[in-house]
Protein backbone atom coordinates (compact mmCIF):
# COMPACT_ATOMS: atom_id res chain seq x y z
CA UNK A 1 0.00 0.00 0.00
CA UNK A 2 1.16 3.53 -0.72
CA UNK A 3 2.40 5.37 2.32
CA UNK A 4 0.49 8.56 2.72
CA UNK A 5 3.49 10.21 4.41
CA UNK A 6 5.54 9.57 1.27
CA UNK A 7 2.91 11.34 -0.80
CA UNK A 8 2.96 14.30 1.56
CA UNK A 9 6.73 14.54 1.56
CA UNK A 10 6.84 14.36 -2.21
CA UNK A 11 4.39 17.26 -2.48
CA UNK A 12 6.46 19.31 -0.06
CA UNK A 13 9.66 18.56 -1.96
CA UNK A 14 8.10 19.43 -5.31
CA UNK A 15 6.79 22.71 -3.93
CA UNK A 16 10.22 23.36 -2.40
CA UNK A 17 11.88 22.72 -5.76
CA UNK A 18 9.58 25.09 -7.61
CA UNK A 19 9.85 27.76 -4.97
CA UNK A 20 13.65 27.65 -4.89
CA UNK A 21 13.99 27.60 -8.67
CA UNK A 22 11.88 30.75 -8.92
CA UNK A 23 13.62 32.30 -5.91
CA UNK A 24 17.06 31.83 -7.50
CA UNK A 25 15.90 33.53 -10.68
CA UNK A 26 14.25 36.42 -8.85
CA UNK A 27 17.15 36.89 -6.46
CA UNK A 28 19.86 36.96 -9.12
CA UNK A 29 17.65 39.06 -11.41
CA UNK A 30 17.26 41.61 -8.62
CA UNK A 31 20.75 41.57 -7.13
CA UNK A 32 22.55 41.78 -10.45
CA UNK A 33 21.49 45.42 -10.62
CA UNK A 34 23.44 46.18 -7.44
CA UNK A 35 26.50 44.45 -8.83
CA UNK A 36 26.33 46.36 -12.09
CA UNK A 37 25.86 49.64 -10.26
CA UNK A 38 28.96 49.00 -8.19
CA UNK A 39 30.98 48.09 -11.24
CA UNK A 40 29.68 51.18 -13.03
CA UNK A 41 30.95 53.31 -10.19
CA UNK A 42 34.43 51.86 -10.65
CA UNK A 43 34.31 52.44 -14.37
CA UNK A 44 33.17 56.03 -13.81
CA UNK A 45 36.42 56.62 -11.97
CA UNK A 46 38.55 55.00 -14.63
CA UNK A 47 41.37 57.15 -15.96
CA UNK A 48 42.17 57.55 -19.62
CA UNK A 49 45.37 55.65 -19.03
CA UNK A 50 43.51 52.75 -17.44
CA UNK A 51 41.29 52.61 -20.48
CA UNK A 52 44.35 51.74 -22.47
CA UNK A 53 44.92 48.77 -20.20
CA UNK A 54 41.37 47.61 -19.69
CA UNK A 55 42.45 44.01 -19.18
CA UNK A 56 44.42 45.02 -16.11
CA UNK A 57 41.52 47.14 -14.91
CA UNK A 58 39.04 44.28 -15.19
CA UNK A 59 41.44 41.84 -13.51
CA UNK A 60 42.33 44.15 -10.63
CA UNK A 61 39.13 46.11 -10.07
CA UNK A 62 36.06 44.50 -11.65
CA UNK A 63 36.88 40.84 -11.14
CA UNK A 64 37.23 41.08 -7.33
CA UNK A 65 33.91 42.93 -7.09
CA UNK A 66 32.25 40.30 -9.27
CA UNK A 67 33.72 37.36 -7.39
CA UNK A 68 32.81 38.76 -4.00
CA UNK A 69 29.26 39.34 -5.19
CA UNK A 70 29.10 35.84 -6.68
CA UNK A 71 30.25 34.25 -3.44
CA UNK A 72 27.86 36.30 -1.31
CA UNK A 73 24.78 35.69 -3.44
CA UNK A 74 25.46 32.00 -3.99
CA UNK A 75 25.94 31.69 -0.27
CA UNK A 76 22.62 33.37 0.47
CA UNK A 77 20.72 31.27 -2.06
CA UNK A 78 22.06 27.94 -0.91
CA UNK A 79 21.49 28.89 2.69
CA UNK A 80 17.87 29.74 1.89
CA UNK A 81 17.40 26.44 0.04
CA UNK A 82 19.04 24.54 2.85
CA UNK A 83 16.93 26.15 5.57
CA UNK A 84 13.62 25.49 3.86
CA UNK A 85 14.64 21.90 3.17
CA UNK A 86 15.47 21.44 6.82
CA UNK A 87 11.98 22.62 7.76
CA UNK A 88 10.56 19.80 5.64
CA UNK A 89 13.01 17.39 7.22
CA UNK A 90 11.96 18.46 10.71
CA UNK A 91 8.30 17.97 9.80
CA UNK A 92 9.17 14.52 8.60
CA UNK A 93 11.12 13.71 11.73
CA UNK A 94 8.10 14.65 13.81
CA UNK A 95 6.07 12.06 11.92
CA UNK A 96 8.79 9.51 12.51
CA UNK A 97 8.09 9.60 16.22
CA UNK A 98 5.32 7.12 15.81
CA UNK A 99 6.51 4.99 12.96
CA UNK A 100 9.57 4.40 10.82
CA UNK A 101 8.62 6.11 7.61
CA UNK A 102 11.75 6.06 5.53
CA UNK A 103 12.64 2.94 3.69
CA UNK A 104 15.34 1.15 5.62
CA UNK A 105 16.85 -0.20 2.42
CA UNK A 106 17.57 3.30 1.17
CA UNK A 107 18.38 5.40 4.16
CA UNK A 108 21.45 7.20 2.88
CA UNK A 109 19.64 10.28 1.65
CA UNK A 110 18.57 11.17 5.11
CA UNK A 111 21.70 10.22 6.92
CA UNK A 112 23.48 13.10 8.55
CA UNK A 113 26.85 11.41 8.39
CA UNK A 114 27.15 9.53 5.15
CA UNK A 115 27.71 12.50 2.89
CA UNK A 116 30.48 10.85 0.94
CA UNK A 117 28.31 8.06 -0.40
CA UNK A 118 25.60 10.38 -1.58
CA UNK A 119 28.11 12.65 -3.24
CA UNK A 120 29.80 9.68 -4.85
CA UNK A 121 26.41 8.51 -6.06
CA UNK A 122 25.98 11.75 -7.91
CA UNK A 123 24.01 13.54 -5.26
CA UNK A 124 23.76 17.23 -5.69
CA UNK A 125 25.75 19.75 -3.78
CA UNK A 126 22.70 21.22 -2.17
CA UNK A 127 21.81 17.75 -0.92
CA UNK A 128 25.33 17.38 0.38
CA UNK A 129 25.07 20.60 2.30
CA UNK A 130 21.70 19.64 3.62
CA UNK A 131 22.86 16.20 4.60
CA UNK A 132 25.88 17.49 6.38
CA UNK A 133 23.59 19.50 8.58
CA UNK A 134 26.04 22.32 8.14
CA UNK A 135 25.36 25.97 7.96
CA UNK A 136 26.59 26.97 4.55
CA UNK A 137 28.79 29.64 6.09
CA UNK A 138 31.04 26.99 7.58
CA UNK A 139 32.28 25.97 4.14
CA UNK A 140 35.85 27.11 4.07
CA UNK A 141 39.05 26.75 2.07
CA UNK A 142 38.36 27.68 -1.51
CA UNK A 143 35.05 29.15 -0.44
CA UNK A 144 31.59 28.16 -1.56
CA UNK A 145 32.34 28.71 -5.25
CA UNK A 146 35.27 26.36 -5.22
CA UNK A 147 33.34 23.86 -3.18
CA UNK A 148 30.46 23.98 -5.62
CA UNK A 149 32.76 23.87 -8.59
CA UNK A 150 31.39 27.20 -9.72
CA UNK A 151 34.71 28.99 -9.90
CA UNK A 152 35.51 27.98 -13.45
CA UNK A 153 31.99 27.79 -14.79
CA UNK A 154 31.09 31.33 -13.86
CA UNK A 155 34.35 32.91 -14.96
CA UNK A 156 33.54 35.93 -17.06
CA UNK A 157 35.57 36.59 -20.18
CA UNK A 158 36.12 40.25 -19.41
CA UNK A 159 35.75 42.47 -22.43
CA UNK A 160 38.66 44.51 -23.64
CA UNK A 161 38.19 47.99 -24.99
CA UNK A 162 39.43 48.32 -28.51
CA UNK A 163 39.17 52.03 -29.23
CA UNK A 164 42.60 52.24 -30.63
CA UNK A 165 45.61 53.09 -28.54
CA UNK A 166 46.69 55.83 -30.93
CA UNK A 167 43.37 57.61 -30.60
CA UNK A 168 43.55 57.61 -26.82
CA UNK A 169 47.22 58.47 -26.75
CA UNK A 170 46.52 61.35 -29.12
CA UNK A 171 43.69 62.55 -26.92
CA UNK A 172 45.90 62.41 -23.84
CA UNK A 173 48.30 64.70 -25.61
CA UNK A 174 45.52 67.04 -26.60
CA UNK A 175 43.99 67.00 -23.12
CA UNK A 176 40.98 69.12 -22.10
CA UNK A 177 37.41 68.49 -23.19
CA UNK A 178 38.36 66.26 -26.04
CA UNK A 179 40.00 63.84 -23.68
CA UNK A 180 37.09 63.98 -21.20
CA UNK A 181 34.54 63.34 -23.93
CA UNK A 182 36.48 60.44 -25.33
CA UNK A 183 37.06 58.92 -21.91
CA UNK A 184 33.34 59.22 -21.09
CA UNK A 185 32.13 57.67 -24.31
CA UNK A 186 34.63 54.84 -24.13
CA UNK A 187 33.77 54.22 -20.47
CA UNK A 188 30.06 54.04 -21.35
CA UNK A 189 30.82 51.55 -24.10
CA UNK A 190 32.96 49.57 -21.70
CA UNK A 191 30.12 49.50 -19.16
CA UNK A 192 27.76 48.11 -21.77
CA UNK A 193 30.25 45.40 -22.68
CA UNK A 194 30.79 44.46 -19.05
CA UNK A 195 27.04 44.41 -18.38
CA UNK A 196 26.47 42.13 -21.33
CA UNK A 197 29.28 39.79 -20.29
CA UNK A 198 28.01 39.55 -16.71
CA UNK A 199 24.39 39.08 -17.70
CA UNK A 200 25.39 36.28 -20.05
CA UNK A 201 27.36 34.61 -17.32
CA UNK A 202 24.72 34.91 -14.63
CA UNK A 203 21.37 34.82 -16.40
CA UNK A 204 21.47 33.43 -19.88
CA UNK A 205 24.34 32.05 -21.88
CA UNK A 206 23.98 30.50 -25.30
CA UNK A 207 27.12 28.39 -24.99
CA UNK A 208 27.14 27.12 -21.43
CA UNK A 209 24.93 27.05 -18.35
CA UNK A 210 24.56 30.36 -16.53
CA UNK A 211 24.83 30.74 -12.76
CA UNK A 212 21.02 30.67 -12.48
CA UNK A 213 20.86 27.46 -14.49
CA UNK A 214 23.64 25.81 -12.49
CA UNK A 215 22.00 26.57 -9.17
CA UNK A 216 18.54 25.58 -10.43
CA UNK A 217 19.97 22.32 -11.71
CA UNK A 218 21.36 21.59 -8.24
CA UNK A 219 17.96 22.17 -6.70
CA UNK A 220 16.33 19.84 -9.21
CA UNK A 221 18.90 17.12 -8.63
CA UNK A 222 18.35 17.35 -4.90
CA UNK A 223 14.60 17.15 -5.33
CA UNK A 224 14.90 14.15 -7.67
CA UNK A 225 17.19 12.34 -5.24
CA UNK A 226 14.86 12.81 -2.30
CA UNK A 227 11.79 11.80 -4.28
CA UNK A 228 13.58 8.71 -5.56
CA UNK A 229 14.45 7.79 -2.00
CA UNK A 230 10.75 7.74 -1.18
CA UNK A 231 10.47 4.71 -3.43
CA UNK A 232 7.93 4.01 -6.10
CA UNK A 233 4.79 5.87 -5.20
CA UNK B 1 -32.26 6.19 4.17
CA UNK B 2 -28.57 5.54 3.73
CA UNK B 3 -26.81 2.93 5.79
CA UNK B 4 -23.40 4.35 4.90
CA UNK B 5 -21.85 5.79 8.08
CA UNK B 6 -21.30 9.34 6.88
CA UNK B 7 -20.76 12.31 9.15
CA UNK B 8 -20.59 16.02 8.40
CA UNK B 9 -17.24 17.84 7.94
CA UNK B 10 -17.98 20.33 10.76
CA UNK B 11 -17.17 17.57 13.25
CA UNK B 12 -13.51 18.08 12.35
CA UNK B 13 -13.45 21.87 12.18
CA UNK B 14 -11.78 22.36 15.56
CA UNK B 15 -9.25 19.57 14.99
CA UNK B 16 -8.26 20.88 11.56
CA UNK B 17 -8.06 24.49 12.78
CA UNK B 18 -5.83 23.52 15.69
CA UNK B 19 -3.57 21.42 13.49
CA UNK B 20 -4.33 18.22 15.38
CA UNK B 21 -5.94 16.85 12.25
CA UNK B 22 -4.23 17.20 8.89
CA UNK B 23 -5.94 16.93 5.54
CA UNK B 24 -3.99 15.47 2.67
CA UNK B 25 -5.92 14.92 -0.56
CA UNK B 26 -9.22 13.56 0.71
CA UNK B 27 -7.72 11.89 3.74
CA UNK B 28 -7.96 13.30 7.25
CA UNK B 29 -5.21 12.05 9.53
CA UNK B 30 -4.20 12.48 13.12
CA UNK B 31 -1.22 14.82 13.21
CA UNK B 32 0.47 13.15 16.16
CA UNK B 33 -0.04 9.49 15.33
CA UNK B 34 -0.15 9.81 11.55
CA UNK B 35 -3.14 7.46 11.47
CA UNK B 36 -5.89 7.98 8.91
CA UNK B 37 -9.09 9.08 10.63
CA UNK B 38 -11.57 9.68 7.86
CA UNK B 39 -12.17 10.39 4.16
CA UNK B 40 -13.67 13.46 2.58
CA UNK B 41 -16.32 12.76 -0.03
CA UNK B 42 -18.36 15.11 -2.17
CA UNK B 43 -21.98 14.31 -2.87
CA UNK B 44 -23.87 14.61 -6.13
CA UNK B 45 -25.10 17.97 -4.88
CA UNK B 46 -21.55 19.17 -4.26
CA UNK B 47 -20.40 18.13 -7.70
CA UNK B 48 -23.32 19.91 -9.36
CA UNK B 49 -22.67 23.09 -7.39
CA UNK B 50 -18.98 23.17 -8.22
CA UNK B 51 -19.35 22.24 -11.86
CA UNK B 52 -21.67 25.20 -12.23
CA UNK B 53 -19.34 27.48 -10.32
CA UNK B 54 -16.26 27.03 -12.41
CA UNK B 55 -15.05 25.01 -15.35
CA UNK B 56 -11.46 25.76 -14.53
CA UNK B 57 -10.20 23.57 -11.68
CA UNK B 58 -6.88 25.38 -11.45
CA UNK B 59 -8.12 28.65 -10.08
CA UNK B 60 -7.98 29.63 -6.42
CA UNK B 61 -10.94 28.70 -4.24
CA UNK B 62 -11.79 32.38 -3.90
CA UNK B 63 -12.49 32.51 -7.63
CA UNK B 64 -15.89 30.90 -7.15
CA UNK B 65 -18.51 33.48 -7.91
CA UNK B 66 -20.94 33.16 -5.06
CA UNK B 67 -23.08 35.98 -6.38
CA UNK B 68 -23.61 34.38 -9.77
CA UNK B 69 -27.11 34.83 -11.13
CA UNK B 70 -27.11 31.24 -12.38
CA UNK B 71 -27.88 30.03 -8.87
CA UNK B 72 -31.08 30.06 -6.89
CA UNK B 73 -30.97 31.40 -3.34
CA UNK B 74 -30.95 27.87 -1.95
CA UNK B 75 -28.07 26.89 -4.23
CA UNK B 76 -26.10 29.96 -3.21
CA UNK B 77 -26.52 29.00 0.44
CA UNK B 78 -25.41 25.44 -0.35
CA UNK B 79 -22.46 26.66 -2.40
CA UNK B 80 -21.42 29.00 0.40
CA UNK B 81 -21.56 26.10 2.79
CA UNK B 82 -19.41 24.02 0.45
CA UNK B 83 -16.84 26.77 -0.05
CA UNK B 84 -16.75 27.26 3.71
CA UNK B 85 -16.18 23.52 4.26
CA UNK B 86 -13.41 23.45 1.62
CA UNK B 87 -11.77 26.48 3.22
CA UNK B 88 -12.04 24.87 6.63
CA UNK B 89 -10.31 21.80 5.20
CA UNK B 90 -7.46 24.01 3.95
CA UNK B 91 -8.11 23.67 0.24
CA UNK B 92 -6.53 26.61 -1.58
CA UNK B 93 -7.46 25.86 -5.18
CA UNK B 94 -10.27 24.19 -7.08
CA UNK B 95 -7.75 21.58 -8.24
CA UNK B 96 -9.48 18.87 -6.25
CA UNK B 97 -12.56 19.28 -8.41
CA UNK B 98 -10.59 18.04 -11.41
CA UNK B 99 -10.87 14.46 -10.23
CA UNK B 100 -13.70 14.88 -7.74
CA UNK B 101 -13.35 14.78 -3.98
CA UNK B 102 -13.56 11.15 -3.08
CA UNK B 103 -14.95 8.89 -5.73
CA UNK B 104 -16.74 10.53 -8.61
CA UNK B 105 -20.51 10.40 -8.38
CA UNK B 106 -21.04 13.13 -10.82
CA UNK B 107 -23.71 11.36 -12.83
CA UNK B 108 -23.30 10.75 -16.51
CA UNK B 109 -25.58 13.55 -17.67
CA UNK B 110 -23.43 16.09 -15.85
CA UNK B 111 -20.27 14.55 -17.28
CA UNK B 112 -21.73 14.80 -20.76
CA UNK B 113 -22.33 18.50 -20.20
CA UNK B 114 -18.78 18.88 -18.96
CA UNK B 115 -17.43 17.13 -22.04
CA UNK B 116 -19.54 19.29 -24.33
CA UNK B 117 -17.99 22.34 -22.70
CA UNK B 118 -14.51 20.91 -23.08
CA UNK B 119 -15.07 20.08 -26.73
CA UNK B 120 -16.39 23.56 -27.43
CA UNK B 121 -13.44 25.07 -25.60
CA UNK B 122 -10.89 23.06 -27.55
CA UNK B 123 -12.39 24.11 -30.88
CA UNK B 124 -12.22 27.71 -29.75
CA UNK B 125 -8.56 27.23 -28.96
CA UNK B 126 -7.82 25.57 -32.29
CA UNK B 127 -8.14 28.88 -34.10
CA UNK B 128 -4.90 29.93 -32.46
CA UNK B 129 -3.05 26.94 -33.82
CA UNK B 130 -1.07 26.37 -36.96
CA UNK B 131 -2.55 24.65 -39.96
CA UNK B 132 -1.11 21.18 -39.32
CA UNK B 133 -2.32 21.05 -35.78
CA UNK B 134 -5.76 22.27 -36.85
CA UNK B 135 -6.04 19.32 -39.22
CA UNK B 136 -5.22 16.91 -36.42
CA UNK B 137 -7.88 18.54 -34.32
CA UNK B 138 -10.51 18.21 -37.01
CA UNK B 139 -9.78 14.59 -37.67
CA UNK B 140 -8.89 13.17 -34.30
CA UNK B 141 -10.14 15.23 -31.41
CA UNK B 142 -13.72 15.29 -32.61
CA UNK B 143 -13.63 11.52 -33.04
CA UNK B 144 -12.42 10.98 -29.51
CA UNK B 145 -14.86 13.36 -27.91
CA UNK B 146 -17.73 11.80 -29.80
CA UNK B 147 -16.53 8.34 -28.82
CA UNK B 148 -16.62 9.32 -25.14
CA UNK B 149 -20.08 10.79 -25.59
CA UNK B 150 -21.25 7.51 -27.13
CA UNK B 151 -19.86 5.58 -24.20
CA UNK B 152 -21.68 7.87 -21.79
CA UNK B 153 -24.92 7.27 -23.68
CA UNK B 154 -24.38 3.55 -23.33
CA UNK B 155 -23.77 4.00 -19.64
CA UNK B 156 -27.09 5.73 -19.17
CA UNK B 157 -28.78 2.73 -20.71
CA UNK B 158 -26.66 0.36 -18.65
CA UNK B 159 -28.13 2.01 -15.55
CA UNK B 160 -31.51 0.57 -16.43
CA UNK B 161 -30.23 -2.99 -16.79
CA UNK B 162 -30.89 -5.46 -14.03
CA UNK B 163 -27.35 -6.79 -14.29
CA UNK B 164 -25.16 -4.14 -15.87
CA UNK B 165 -21.80 -5.56 -14.75
CA UNK B 166 -20.61 -6.81 -18.12
CA UNK B 167 -21.49 -3.68 -20.01
CA UNK B 168 -20.01 -1.49 -17.27
CA UNK B 169 -16.75 -3.41 -17.49
CA UNK B 170 -16.72 -3.21 -21.27
CA UNK B 171 -17.36 0.53 -21.28
CA UNK B 172 -14.70 1.14 -18.66
CA UNK B 173 -12.22 -0.68 -20.85
CA UNK B 174 -13.06 1.53 -23.82
CA UNK B 175 -12.82 4.60 -21.61
CA UNK B 176 -9.33 3.46 -20.67
CA UNK B 177 -8.42 3.66 -24.36
CA UNK B 178 -9.82 7.18 -24.59
CA UNK B 179 -7.99 8.18 -21.45
CA UNK B 180 -4.83 6.68 -22.94
CA UNK B 181 -5.27 8.75 -26.07
CA UNK B 182 -5.41 12.00 -24.10
CA UNK B 183 -2.52 10.90 -21.95
CA UNK B 184 -0.47 10.36 -25.10
CA UNK B 185 -1.41 13.81 -26.35
CA UNK B 186 -0.44 15.36 -23.03
CA UNK B 187 2.97 13.73 -23.29
CA UNK B 188 3.27 15.00 -26.83
CA UNK B 189 2.48 18.55 -25.71
CA UNK B 190 5.19 18.35 -23.08
CA UNK B 191 7.73 17.34 -25.71
CA UNK B 192 7.03 20.45 -27.78
CA UNK B 193 9.26 23.47 -27.52
CA UNK B 194 6.36 25.77 -26.81
CA UNK B 195 3.83 25.04 -24.08
CA UNK B 196 0.16 25.82 -24.54
CA UNK B 197 -1.51 25.77 -21.15
CA UNK B 198 -5.07 25.92 -22.48
CA UNK B 199 -4.73 22.85 -24.64
CA UNK B 200 -2.85 20.97 -21.94
CA UNK B 201 -5.52 21.84 -19.40
CA UNK B 202 -8.30 20.79 -21.73
CA UNK B 203 -6.73 17.40 -22.49
CA UNK B 204 -5.95 16.89 -18.83
CA UNK B 205 -9.60 17.45 -17.96
CA UNK B 206 -10.66 15.03 -20.70
CA UNK B 207 -8.27 12.37 -19.40
CA UNK B 208 -9.32 12.74 -15.78
CA UNK B 209 -12.99 12.73 -16.76
CA UNK B 210 -12.53 9.38 -18.52
CA UNK B 211 -10.70 8.03 -15.48
CA UNK B 212 -13.37 9.28 -13.08
CA UNK B 213 -16.15 7.67 -15.11
CA UNK B 214 -14.15 4.44 -15.27
CA UNK B 215 -13.86 4.42 -11.52
CA UNK B 216 -17.57 5.04 -11.17
CA UNK B 217 -18.23 2.11 -13.52
CA UNK B 218 -16.17 -0.22 -11.34
CA UNK B 219 -17.96 0.96 -8.21
CA UNK B 220 -21.36 0.55 -9.83
CA UNK B 221 -20.32 -2.96 -10.81
CA UNK B 222 -19.14 -3.40 -7.20
CA UNK B 223 -15.72 -4.47 -8.48
CA UNK B 224 -13.94 -2.74 -5.64
CA UNK B 225 -10.52 -4.35 -6.05
CA UNK B 226 -10.49 -3.30 -9.69
CA UNK B 227 -11.73 0.14 -8.67
CA UNK B 228 -8.84 0.35 -6.24
CA UNK B 229 -6.30 -0.62 -8.91
CA UNK B 230 -7.85 1.82 -11.36
CA UNK B 231 -7.76 4.65 -8.80
CA UNK B 232 -4.10 3.96 -8.10
CA UNK B 233 -3.31 4.01 -11.79
CA UNK B 234 -5.12 7.31 -12.28
CA UNK B 235 -3.23 8.76 -9.35
CA UNK B 236 0.08 7.65 -10.83
CA UNK B 237 -0.79 9.18 -14.18
CA UNK B 238 -1.56 12.53 -12.64
CA UNK B 239 1.48 12.24 -10.40
CA UNK B 240 3.69 11.87 -13.46
CA UNK B 241 2.50 15.20 -14.84
CA UNK B 242 2.49 16.79 -11.41
CA UNK B 243 6.18 15.91 -10.92
CA UNK B 244 7.20 16.87 -14.39
CA UNK B 245 5.53 20.24 -14.64
CA UNK B 246 7.49 23.08 -13.13
CA UNK B 247 6.09 26.63 -13.16
CA UNK B 248 9.41 28.14 -14.14
CA UNK B 249 9.99 25.89 -17.13
CA UNK B 250 6.38 26.29 -18.26
CA UNK B 251 6.76 30.06 -18.09
CA UNK B 252 9.90 30.00 -20.22
CA UNK B 253 8.29 27.67 -22.72
CA UNK B 254 5.16 29.77 -22.91
CA UNK B 255 7.23 32.75 -23.97
CA UNK B 256 9.36 30.61 -26.27
CA UNK B 257 12.04 32.52 -28.12
CA UNK B 258 10.74 35.85 -26.78
CA UNK B 259 12.15 34.92 -23.39
CA UNK B 260 15.65 34.69 -24.81
CA UNK B 261 16.09 38.32 -23.89
CA UNK B 262 16.57 36.93 -20.40
CA UNK B 263 14.40 39.56 -18.77
CA UNK B 264 13.33 37.45 -15.84
CA UNK B 265 12.38 40.47 -13.77
CA UNK B 266 9.81 41.93 -16.14
CA UNK B 267 6.25 42.38 -14.93
CA UNK B 268 4.85 40.32 -17.80
CA UNK B 269 7.25 37.46 -17.10
CA UNK B 270 6.46 37.46 -13.37
CA UNK B 271 2.71 37.53 -14.04
CA UNK B 272 3.01 34.50 -16.30
CA UNK B 273 5.13 32.78 -13.69
CA UNK B 274 2.39 33.31 -11.09
CA UNK B 275 -0.23 31.99 -13.49
CA UNK B 276 1.82 28.84 -14.05
CA UNK B 277 2.38 28.49 -10.32
CA UNK B 278 -1.39 28.50 -9.74
CA UNK B 279 -1.85 26.01 -12.53
CA UNK B 280 0.75 23.58 -11.17
CA UNK B 281 -0.53 24.03 -7.64
CA UNK B 282 -4.05 23.14 -8.79
CA UNK B 283 -2.73 20.11 -10.61
CA UNK B 284 -0.86 18.96 -7.50
CA UNK B 285 -4.00 19.37 -5.40
CA UNK B 286 -5.83 17.22 -7.94
CA UNK B 287 -3.03 14.67 -7.82
CA UNK B 288 -3.23 14.44 -4.04
CA UNK B 289 -6.94 13.86 -4.26
CA UNK B 290 -6.51 11.21 -6.95
CA UNK B 291 -3.75 9.47 -5.02
CA UNK B 292 -5.79 9.25 -1.83
CA UNK B 293 -8.83 7.64 -3.50
CA UNK B 294 -7.42 4.12 -3.05
CA UNK B 295 -7.46 4.71 0.73
CA UNK B 296 -11.18 5.48 0.52
CA UNK B 297 -11.93 2.43 -1.63
CA UNK B 298 -9.91 0.34 0.78
CA UNK B 299 -12.23 1.55 3.52
CA UNK B 300 -15.27 0.53 1.48
CA UNK B 301 -13.77 -2.93 1.07
CA UNK B 302 -12.90 -3.31 4.75
CA UNK B 303 -16.35 -2.16 5.83
CA UNK B 304 -18.05 -4.34 3.27
CA UNK B 305 -19.83 -1.37 1.70
CA UNK B 306 -21.34 -2.12 -1.69
CA UNK B 307 -19.98 0.23 -4.37
CA UNK B 308 -23.36 0.73 -6.01
CA UNK B 309 -24.99 1.57 -2.67
CA UNK B 310 -22.19 3.99 -1.90
CA UNK B 311 -22.69 5.89 -5.15
CA UNK B 312 -26.46 5.82 -4.80
CA UNK B 313 -26.36 7.26 -1.29
CA UNK B 314 -24.15 10.12 -2.45
CA UNK B 315 -26.40 10.84 -5.40
CA UNK B 316 -29.43 10.82 -3.14
CA UNK B 317 -27.95 13.36 -0.72
CA UNK B 318 -30.00 16.55 -1.10
CA UNK B 319 -28.72 18.83 1.68
CA UNK B 320 -24.99 18.45 2.09
CA UNK B 321 -22.40 18.97 -0.61
CA UNK B 322 -19.62 17.32 1.40
CA UNK B 323 -19.65 14.34 3.73
CA UNK B 324 -17.07 12.37 5.63
CA UNK B 325 -16.63 8.63 5.90
CA UNK B 326 -14.83 7.23 8.91
CA UNK B 327 -11.77 5.17 8.17
CA UNK B 328 -12.24 1.48 8.91
CA UNK B 329 -10.58 1.38 12.30
CA UNK B 330 -12.72 4.14 13.77
CA UNK B 331 -16.23 3.80 15.20
CA UNK B 332 -19.08 4.66 12.88
CA UNK B 333 -21.27 7.60 13.81
CA UNK B 334 -24.41 8.24 11.85
CA UNK B 335 -25.58 11.66 10.78
CA UNK B 336 -29.01 12.98 11.64
CA UNK B 337 -30.21 12.21 8.15
CA UNK B 338 -29.35 8.52 8.35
Amino acid sequence: MIKIDDLQIRRKILDWRDEQVVHIEHHIGREIDLLLREIDKSIDNISAKELLYSQDFSDNIIKPIYEQWLENETNILLKDANQSLQIIHRTFLSWQKTETKFKPDNPQLWSTTDVVSIMAAGGSVAAGIYLRGLAITTVSGTGILGWLGLGATTMVSWPIIAVGAITIAGSILLGGNQLINLRTSVAERYKEMVHKAIREELILNANKPSLIQILQSDIRKTSDKIIQSLGEI
Amino acid sequence: MSHIPFIIPDVFSVGVASGKIIRFGTVLKDASSGQIIAHLQETGLGQKLLSGASTVPFSPLGAINLASSTYTNIQITQLKSMVSSLTMMNFATLGATLTGLGVSIVGFILIKKKLDALEKQIFDIKNQLDRNFKDIFEREIRTHYSSIQTLLNELQIAHTLRNPTNILMSISSRLAEESGYFKGELNYILEQEKFDKNIFQNFLQAMTTCNSVRLECFLLANELDTANASARQSGQELSFFSNKLEPNILTERTFGSNWKSGNVSSVVYRAKQQEMKNFVSGLRDATEVAETKPFLIDTLIKNDINGRDYIQSLQDERDRPLLILWHSRFPCIRTDSD
